[in-house]
């Protein structure tokens, strides 16, 4: 397709899409960067369907570094 | 994805080993298979799908295809042969070779029978992945799914189309499934679940803690109960889920047999029209005969009219002769009788001059050969002539009357070649519908009792998803009593509250997502219709919340009718607009897609498909693509050409152009 690249992907639309409700969570805690990286775990592991508990692991050690992060702040 | 080389061995018209080079560049990246119907473009098409996902469908695209019907018949007639497909395509940057085949031998006369088909699938350079693992990795690649996107005809177009404009409750549930899958939005829902997940197995860690710790007993048992409680409950929604999927899949399978008995009730119908339009022309037909009769028997001598009729000419020409002969008889006499006088009287009696003596022998002489002459000339009786001319008269006009009869008689077979066409198409539907034993009435109770079910079972799941909200709201209520507690790790306090924080907000980010992917697809659809169609009319492209198409006017207005072509070219923007959106790259592959198009939509379709740098490959006959008046069309973007030359009804052969 021409316009195969994708200017705009799902991913960065989702990433948007979270990033406009965050603006609006009162407290939120969870920065524009964890979501980023959360976003792109889910995205890069998106065909990997039965077991998840690794890809779990990966988002829970990003969540993890991200609420270490809020309790510094 | 980029499918490289295509091998085929005893495939469809397909006889032993055939080779056909695929890969293309960005700059050339078009394959034009050319070919006339019944040559094996179809088989083409069905060799890669069926490589890809071991499945093919009939041109109906819908009934379930068995391979057996692709097996090269002379093959097999030839005693057990091999089959096959393998395909070579490059994904990502890697290169695969995926190969599909089987055994094949005629088990009774005309029917092919198939065993031992396997399947591997080779990355170059290493190893073959383990065959169970092969659906997953090919729908990693290409979604089964969505692969209608991709690979299609124009029967499967018009199934789609019917499906786009179709408001049936099943028909908006599969395409807004297909479509958001090929959009990606499932990914969100697996983020909230794996979300889901971390979140549960945090508080059921605290919880453990907790209960080691023997303190809050009253909080701890309390969790234990909601989780259980939650637990069964998604016990339950996964049972109804099933049992929703195994009926979504009934009430397709009803709708597309009751589709087959609407081409029956068609054909049921076509019969009636004709039985009335042969009953008709049996009416016409015997009008023309009586007429015939009636001017047979008014005109008995029609049989011989010419002869009469050259007869009534003759008596004509025979009165002219007469008269001019009668004419020269009298100037003869006229003559003689002056002469006559002159020499009786020796004076001209024209003049009263005196005529000389000399002159007297001349003037014998002059009588002498006008009285030969005289009796030389014919004597016709003219007044037998006349007589018998006039016997003739009436059959002046048998040319025409004969004429007319001989159009009456061209009218008459004519219509009567159209009825025993009719008879022989009333004799085609008569053997089509007897071989058909469906019980329509007992379909469509079916298809009525899964509805029902169905409805019920969507109510059942409503009020359990709405029970297990509510259980959700409890247990992350519980979760965080539990959090709060002074036992539990400040770390994994904080980590509990971050999880829940990101679950919530995925949680509410989903339609705001999902209606921002749907404005992206309606956006490219819409830009795209307006591509591609020729009518200026039409503004753009209406999108419903399940993807249900329409065609907006100038004004703003939806347009619920619109032509076939129109539809066909509505949804090829769909198709396209969504495989631009998609998360997945593939090549285009288009059997016969311009079918219903005029030449000024199938022109806009062949500029708009030389826009692309990735694969596409369509495979056209003579009356939709014309090497001469179209290839101009694609700017210079085709990387290869074929045709498809039939060396005999099964076996088809394809050479580089």
């Amino acid at each position: 397709m021409t316009s195969h690249s994708n200017p705009i992907s799902p991913r960065t639309e989702a990433l948007g899409s979270i990033l406009a409700v965050r603006e609006s969570y009162q407290d939120a805690t969870i920065g524009a960067e964890t979501w980023d990286e959360l976003v792109g775990v889910a995205w890069e592991t998106r065909s990997q369907i039965g077991d998840r508990r690794d890809v779990q692991r990966v988002l829970r050690q990003i969540l993890l570094q991200a609420s270490r992060q809020a309790e510094k702040e | 994805m980029q499918l490289l080389e295509l091998r085929l061995v005893n495939w469809g018209p397909f006889f032993g080993e055939h080779i056909i080079h695929l890969n293309v560049t960005e700059t050339a990246p078009v394959i034009v298979f050319r070919g006339e119907n019944m040559r094996g473009k179809t088989s083409l098409l069905r060799a890669i799908v069926w490589s890809l996902y071991g499945q093919i469908r009939e041109q109906d695209g819908r009934t379930p295809l068995g391979v057996d019907r692709m097996v090269n018949l002379d093959a097999a007639l030839a005693g057990e042969v091999q089959f096959g497909v393998s395909l070579r395509f490059s994904h990502n940057g890697a290169e695969y070779l995926l190969h599909r085949s089987g055994t094949a031998w005629e088990e009774q006369a005309g029917k092919v029978a198939v065993s031992h088909i396997s399947t591997d699938l080779i990355p170059t350079g290493g190893l073959p992945y383990p065959a169970a693992n092969i659906p997953e990795i090919i729908d990693s690649i290409l979604s089964h799914d969505i692969s209608d996107f991709f690979f299609f005809d124009g029967e499967m177009l018009n199934r789609f189309e019917e499906r786009l404009r179709d408001d049936r409750t099943t028909s908006q549930g599969f395409v807004r499934a297909q479509v958001e899958r090929a959009l990606g939005l499932p990914f969100m829902k697996g983020l909230e679940a794996d979300l889901d997940a971390i979140q549960g197995s945090i508080t059921a860690n605290m919880n453990m803690l907790l209960k080691k710790e023997k303190k809050h007993n009253e909080l701890t048992e309390k969790f234990n109960t909601k989780t259980d409680e939650i637990a069964s409950t998604e016990k339950d929604l996964a049972a109804l889920r099933k049992h929703d999927s195994e009926l979504a899949k009934e009430i397709e399978e009803l709708d597309s047999q009751l589709s087959k008995v609407d081409e029956i009730k068609d054909l049921y119908y076509e019969r009636k029209n004709l039985e009335l339009e042969v009953a008709k022309a049996e009416d016409t037909i015997r009008d023309f005969r009586d007429s015939i009769a009636e001017l047979t028997e008014a005109n008995w001598w029609l049989p011989v009219a010419n002869v009469l009729f050259d007869d009534y000419e003759k008596a004509e020409s025979d009165i002219e002769v007469a008269e001019i002969a009668d004419r020269e008889r009298f100037k003869i006499a006229y003559q003689i009788d002056l002469l006559e006088k002159q020499l009786g009287t020796g004076v001209c009696p024209s003049c009263g001059q005196p005529i000389a003596d000399h002159n007297g022998a001349e003037v014998r002489e002059e009588i002498s050969k006008l009285q030969q002459v005289q009796a030389q000339s014919p004597s016709i009786g003219l007044e037998d002539v006349r007589r018998r001319r006039d016997r003739l008269r009436r059959f002046n006009n048998s040319r025409s009357a004969l004429h007319r009869v001989f159009e009456q008689e061209q009218d008459l077979g004519r219509e009567r070649l159209r009825n025993d066409k009719r008879l022989q198409r009333i004799r085609q539907i008569s053997e089509q519908i007897s071989g058909n034993a469906v019980d329509i009435e007992s379909l469509e109770r079916n298809l009525i009792d899964r509805k029902t079910t169905r409805t019920r079972a969507a109510g059942l799941i409503g009020s359990l998803e709405s029970k297990r909200a509510t259980l959700k709201q409890e247990i992350n209520s519980l979760g965080s009593q539990i959090a709060d507690q002074p036992e539990v790790d400040p770390t994994e306090r904080s980590l509990q509250r971050s999880v829940q924080e990101a679950l919530t907000i995925v949680g509410n980010s989903f339609d705001r997502f999902r209606a921002s992917m749907r404005e992206r697809v309606s956006t490219a659809t819409s830009e795209l219709f307006r591509r591609l169609t020729t009518e200026k009319e039409y503004s753009g492209v209406g999108i419903s919340d399940d993807y249900l198409l329409s065609v907006v006017d100038d004004q703003g207005r939806s347009l619920s009718m619109i032509s076939a072509g129109a539809n066909q070219i509505l949804t090829t923007a769909f198709i396209g607009a969504l495989a631009e959106c998609s998360v997945e790259e593939a090549p285009m592959v288009m059997d016969t897609p311009f079918g219903r198009l005029d030449v000024g939509h199938r022109a806009a379709i062949l500029e708009w498909v030389s826009t692309f740098d990735t694969q596409v490959i369509l495979f056209v006959q003579s009356g939709e693509y014309d090497t001469q008046r179209d290839s101009h069309l694609l700017g210079g973007k085709i990387g290869r050409e074929y045709t498809i030359e039939r060396m005999s009804p099964t076996r088809s052969e394809v050479r580089a152009a």
